[in-house]
């Protein structure tokens, strides 16, 4: 396909999809940039260490204050947002890949194939995550991000395996997939060409999700001190002005600014997943139509409304 | 209660009453007014049966009428009047149902007009034993004791024929014939005056259907309710109401004594909609059908709306007020909204059927057999089911031969084995016991080994057209996929003119609009046709059809009917059609095998089959089948009401 | 009975392989941070250093087989080793001093989110458009929120600035923990920042499922039957309507507990809340294996036992899950 054609249609996409999932992609986008540019743009070096011993308030030098040993805070999270952001990504990734082989193999595959697969992905789905990373992590020598996205992937892909083995199940059985049988179609044919296809919504959904665990979970390992406290991240600040009581400090900008930025990319994420979910879902979508017969709310027993010509007021 | 008196009373007052309905759906995209101007009357005692096609309104007049509609759906005109014995003190001049509040409508509700809804649809709640569902509509209504309001129940349920010990059962433990009972004894907990029936019986096998519909009779006559049924199915209303009332579009286009319309009807849909129906008895005819199809209902429609597909049409018909007015020469009662079309009147030279010329084989079944092709021998498929991971035999030991040129029709009800035998020789299952041959040699199509070069000899057309095309790929990917996969043995190239070729073939003209048109564009007989093309793509010289046509509306079953049997005699194709309709069989097959529990019950040539059948359960199937012709005069129905043992009796719900 | 007979069995085999991931993650990480657990600790009693080869694997003592059953032998008699951090108190006794602290909190907490987030979303679903279903976009964004950043500012507002409820810790200082209203006044003091944060951060998600399932509820058959059907509203809305839409909620409650009490451990951290959260960070910052290991294991477990309560609930809750042969 020509490039500017694809160009058009992704544009064309773009444009018709929820305006909750536009304000996320916006929102996104920004973030992925200063995770490109941050560094460049960063006024100080985020190590940079003076003698004195209580955090500064923000002022026209360090317009986000400073720790308590004089790092500048924005400084630290323009060069944090990097790692946080390509954690997110990659994991989101690589655990949407296992999620799409795991849950379409068990889906399509069914009988033993299925029984064992689900089983294994439900216990890692119970077991609690956080713990158990903390216990891998807590034995690695060098806890860095590799060894957090690696780790993070590996047990964040079953919930988004789960609903792509359901969605895959309820659809191994339509027609259309025994017509393409019936035709001649080889299996992995059917599956990328007549499955996935159908399952695109379900798995951005999937990714969108996981790279928002991947996120608030990298961040609270960093936060508790299992990371590599020598990098930059949104976590290893808000490990900082923990272990440096910026609380009882009062020193509120060393932690309300980095905990925003999770925040609002968090926020950006579930926002691109209302989107999603209100584009897969007619019922979900806000209902404008409520607008045009005159009510904003409405109870389902509510009686069928009577709108005679010329009674829209009556109301 | 009264006894309804036996002439039809149209003086006497109407218990309800629908003048100049109007509904809309109010969406971004527009207004649909999926009702225009409808008026309806019931009386008590009496049936109405309202039919037509799907989304011609019918279902959204009713649910309209007791504001039972959700938004987008609005009232937007008309009035309804409500004229029950219980409420006409406080309502001297009935009750307004449009006018009526929330607390008004909940007593109007169920007390006054219940409503039995479609069987297939999950109309009972999965988590609440029948007896509480029973019993909250009752203490919904009536101040009477715990104790009464359970000895109510308990007489309800025995009334439609289920033993007591049932109301402890959740819906899922029971049969779809029982829930619909269920359903129906809910309805008349609290002896309400009319009785909405919203397709009670779609969806369950024609022997349960002609029971329960026996039973709803006995009931209304013992209870005089009035009683508003809804159906697609024309030759169901024939059997058993006293009017019929035929909607298009959103309008009413004829309203009739039942025996007027069994005489024919005047209005030209009326008429195409009795000629879509195969018949059980008289000469085998080549049957018309409607083509095309209904109209948007988005905005105005000027005249009438039928205008398009009318094989009376002319241009005064875009002018006409569409209101029902009685008709020169036509039976008393008998109302057309066509002011140009008489009784009887004979259809006009050169009209437009539904495409084809006579491609049914006109008298006797005295086809000549072609060479065999593909029979299977002792077929057998057991699962591994049921509770206990006992064994089930779906198919016991089944002998079937197809030869080029005929068409052989494979009858029975759901859960008699039919569509496994189509899975087993399409080769989706694999044979527990039994063999295939294709021309005479062994084969095992379920094998990874034989299935592709099987699959150039037989093909399938699925039952759901809208399910069976991938709704992300154009008509000319699936052609062309089918098309590549089997035409790259044969060495044929020019896919393009291939595609070209496939869609003429299926009638789908001219081919650049549907070549590159995606599945939703389609309306459901395009897409089957499509599918039959597909099909075609490997050169088979079998197909296996099942159910081909029983998703799609009934005005366009004939056409698809039609198309395979045009196909069979052009590519000399062997067909096995596969179907719950003993009538289409009749109609369209050579040879009628009768499938019951796993085993063929009965075989023989199709018209002798029919008219002489000899197996109990042949003779069963034959009587339940709805058919214009031979209405329930023979009412030979024992006591009404305690039937659930018959032969029609189906296993615990899945 | 099906239903519960496959789920115990799915239990089983998730505690199987919780115990057993305990019992390898220390054999196969790189590198040996036991040995120089052992090298700081010259003075162990031969007994503690028998239990930490047989915890950890080390001094090659028998086969792995042989290990393994020493292992589970040890974790079916609760004896999860010594910790090095606290030494020679056992495990065992931490986490048992720790846990009640946090099944309160936590539990608690966990519980009435998902009571009043579901109660919610059912009423968000019955009237569309109106203020609590326009309202829950804002709610589930907390969601998107790290829960510890809202504990941050929750203590500074409320319990730093405003001075409202005391933080840390469970108790105040100097009281004796046992039945006596003081006591029992002050936990209940110190515990309500951390359980309304945590009920904040997780409320949005419950109802927002809750709402979704109840909208296509709604949309079935059954409801408009009972409607017609002149039943109250109320008994539509909740006997019809949410009786069905929370099945998949308890579902759903099972399978995210884990993720759900993940973050509330976390809360404990900020607000030093003497629960198990708090000792495994303790345990993190001191290398503290032993005490690692213990608190996985018996987190997992707790959760593990509460998933299977959910469970059990839903096949009560749902007449299917109960006859159903497979699913």
């Amino acid at each position: 396909m020509p490039a500017r054609s694809a160009l058009r249609r992704f544009a064309a996409g773009f444009g018709r999809l929820p305006l909750k999932a536009k304000i996320g992609i916006a929102i996104l986008s920004l973030f992925i940039l200063v995770a490109i540019i941050g560094p460049a743009i960063a006024p100080y070096d985020p190590f940079a260490n003076t003698t004195q011993a209580t955090p500064g308030a923000p002022n026209g030098q360090h317009l986000l204050g400073t720790s308590a040993t004089g790092g500048d805070i924005l400084s630290q999270m323009l060069v944090g947002t990097r790692p946080t952001v390509i954690l997110g990504l990659v994991t989101g990734l690589v655990a949407t890949a296992l999620s799409v082989v795991v849950g379409t193999a068990a889906g399509y595959l069914g009988g033993y194939a299925d029984e064992i697969l689900s089983l294994f992905s439900n216990v890692i789905l119970v077991l609690p995550a956080l713990p158990l990373l903390v216990v891998i992590l807590g034995y690695l020598p060098h806890t860095g991000e590799v060894a957090t996205a690696i780790v993070l992937s590996a047990l964040g892909w079953p919930w988004g395996a789960r609903v792509i083995r359901a969605q895959t199940l309820s659809m191994r059985n339509r027609d259309f997939v025994l017509a393409a049988r019936e035709v001649g179609e080889r299996p992995l044919r059917i599956i990328l060409f007549e499955l996935l296809p159908n399952q695109i919504g379900l798995i951005a959904a999937s990714f969108v999700g996981t790279v928002l665990y991947a996120i608030l979970t990298s961040v609270a390992l960093a936060f508790i001190g299992v990371t590599n406290l020598n990098s930059w991240n949104y976590g290893v600040i808000l490990y900082w002005a923990q272990n440096g009581s910026a609380v009882e400090l009062g020193a509120w900008w060393w932690y309300v600014f980095p905990g925003l930025a999770v925040a609002l990319l968090g926020m950006s994420l579930v926002l691109i997943n209302f989107g999603l979910d209100e584009l897969s879902n007619p019922r979900l979508r806000s209902s404008r139509v409520m607008n045009r017969i005159g009510r904003r709310s409405w109870r389902p027993a509510d009686p069928t409304p009577v709108i005679r010509e010329g009674m829209e007021a009556a109301l | 209660m009264s006894t309804p008196d036996a002439l039809p009373s149209a003086t006497a007052t109407p218990v309800l009453e629908i003048s100049g309905l109007d509904i809309a759906y109010r969406s971004e995209a527009g207004e649909v007014r999926a009702v225009r101007g409808v008026d309806l009357d019931l009386h008590p005692g009496k049936i109405v049966g309202l039919a037509g096609e799907s989304g011609c309104g019918k279902s959204t007049l009713a649910y309209g009428a007791v504001r039972l509609l959700r938004p987008p759906a609005i009232v937007t005109g008309g009035s309804v009047v409500y004229r029950g014995r219980r409420l006409s003190a406080g309502h001297p001049d009935g009750f307004d149902v449009l006018a009526a509040g929330d607390a008004e409508l909940r007593r109007l509700r169920w007390r006054e007009i219940a409503i039995v809804f479609q069987s297939a649809m999950n109309a009972l709640n999965p988590v609440l034993r029948i007896s509480e569902q029973l019993l909250d509509g009752i203490r919904a209504h009536l101040e009477i004791s715990d104790e009464q309001a359970r000895d109510r129940a308990r007489e309800l349920i025995e009334m439609v024929g289920i033993k007591p010990e049932r109301l402890n059962a959740y819906p899922h433990e029971l049969s779809g014939g029982m829930r619909q009972r269920v359903m129906i004894a809910m309805a008349l907990a609290v002896e309400p005056e009319v009785v909405i029936m919203d397709e009670p019986t779609t969806g369950l096998d024609v022997v349960v259907q002609k029971e329960i519909l026996r039973e709803t009779m006995a009931l209304k006559d013992q209870l005089g309710f009035a009683v508003l049924f809804i159906t697609h199915d024309l030759s169901l209303l024939l059997e058993i109401a006293d009017r019929v009332v035929v909607m298009y579009a959103g309008q009413v286009v004829e309203s009739a004594p039942t025996s007027a319309v069994r005489h024919g009807g005047i209005h030209p849909y009326t008429r195409g909609l009795l000629g879509s129906f195969p018949r059980l008895r008289g000469p085998r005819v080549q049957l018309t059908g409607i083509p095309g199809t209904p109209p948007d209902l988005r905005g105005e429609l000027p005249g009438c709306p039928f205008h398009a597909r009318c094989a009376f049409a002319q241009d005064a018909c875009l002018q006409i007020d569409m209101r029902v007015q009685a008709v020169n020469g036509a039976e008393p009662g008998q109302l057309s909204a066509c002011p140009f079309v008489a009784p009887g009147q004979p259809l006009p030279e050169g009209a437009v059927t539904s495409g084809s010329k006579l491609t049914v084989p006109a008298e006797g079944d005295a086809q000549p057999s072609g060479e065999l092709v593909l029979s299977g021998q002792g077929l057998r498929k057991d699962y591994r089911g049921g509770r206990r991971g006992e064994v089930v035999s779906a198919v016991k030991g089944v002998d079937l031969e197809l030869h080029r040129g005929r068409v052989v029709a494979l009858v029975g009800e759901s859960g008699s084995g039919k569509s496994t035998i189509a899975k087993l020789l399409s080769g989706q299952e694999r044979l527990t016991g039994g063999e295939i041959l294709l021309d005479g040699k062994q084969i095992d199509p379920s094998t990874r080994s034989h299935f592709r070069a099987y699959k150039k000899d037989v093909q399938m057309v699925f039952q759901d057209p809208f399910a069976s095309l991938n709704p992300l790929h154009t008509v000319r990917y699936h052609l062309q996929r089918a098309l590549k996969l089997h035409g790259a043995r044969t060495g044929r190239g020019h896919a393009v003119a291939d595609v070209e070729r496939l869609l003429e073939q299926v009638s789908l003209t001219p081919t650049t609009k549907f070549r590159d048109a995606y599945p939703h564009e389609l309306s459901g007989g395009q897409r089957q046709r499509v599918s039959i093309a597909r099909a075609l793509a490997a050169e088979p010289r079998v197909l296996l059809a099942d159910e081909p046509v029983s998703m799609l509306d009934v005005s366009i079953r004939l056409e698809i009917l039609d198309l395979i049997s045009e196909l069979r005699s052009r590519y000399q194709l062997a067909i096995l059609y596969i179907t719950h309709d003993i009538a289409s069989a009749r109609y369209f097959a050579d040879e009628i095998l009768v499938m019951h529990h796993g085993e063929i019950v009965e075989r023989g040539p199709a018209e002798q089959l029919v008219q002489n059948p000899t197996h109990p359960y042949t003779q069963l199937l034959i009587a339940s089948s709805p058919d214009p012709d031979t209405f329930a005069v023979q009412e030979d129905a024992p006591e009404p009401g305690h039937q659930v043992d018959g032969v029609g009796k189906e296993g615990p719900g899945r | 009975m099906r239903f519960i007979a496959r789920r115990l069995a799915f239990y089983v085999a998730a505690v199987w392989a919780a115990v057993t991931v305990n019992f390898l993650i220390p054999r196969v990480m790189p590198g040996n941070a036991v040995d120089a657990i052992l090298g700081k600790f010259q003075n162990l009693t031969p007994a503690v250093v028998k239990a930490l080869e047989i915890q950890f694997g080390v001094g090659h003592k028998g086969s792995l087989v042989s290990q393994y059953f020493q292992y589970w032998n040890n974790v079916l008699h609760f004896n999860l080793g010594i910790s090095t951090s606290q030494y020679p108190t056992h495990v065992s006794t931490i986490i048992g001093q720790t846990l009640p602290w946090t099944l309160a909190l936590v539990g608690v907490a966990t519980v009435l989110s998902f009571a009043i987030g579901t109660l919610l979303g059912v009423l968000a679903a019955w009237r569309r458009g109106g203020w609590l279903d326009r309202a829950l976009p804002a709610l589930t964004l907390l969601q998107a929120t790290p829960y510890f950043f809202l504990a941050l500012l929750v203590i500074y507002l409320f319990a730093i600035k405003l001075q409202w409820l005391p933080y840390g810790q469970g108790y105040a200082l100097g009281l004796s923990p046992g039945l006596n209203w003081a006591f029992i006044h002050s936990a209940i003091q110190h515990s309500i920042l951390p359980a309304l944060t945590i009920i904040a951060t997780s409320i949005g998600g419950w109802m927002l499922q809750m709402r979704n399932v109840m909208l296509t509820t709604i949309s079935e058959d059954y409801i408009l039957v009972a409607q017609a059907k002149g039943l109250s509203t109320r008994r539509v809305m909740f006997t019809y309507g949410a009786r069905n839409a929370i099945l998949p909620n308890i579902a759903g409650f099972a399978l995210s507990l884990g993720f759900v009490v993940a973050g509330a451990l976390v809360m404990e951290i900020v607000f030093s809340y003497p629960g198990v959260g708090l000792t495994l960070y303790n345990a993190v910052t001191s290398n503290d294996y032993p005490l690692l290991q213990g608190i996985f294991l018996v987190i997992s477990l707790t959760v593990l036992t509460a998933s299977l309560l959910a469970d059990i609930a839903y096949a009560f809750a749902d007449p299917r899950a109960r006859s159903r042969s497979a699913f």
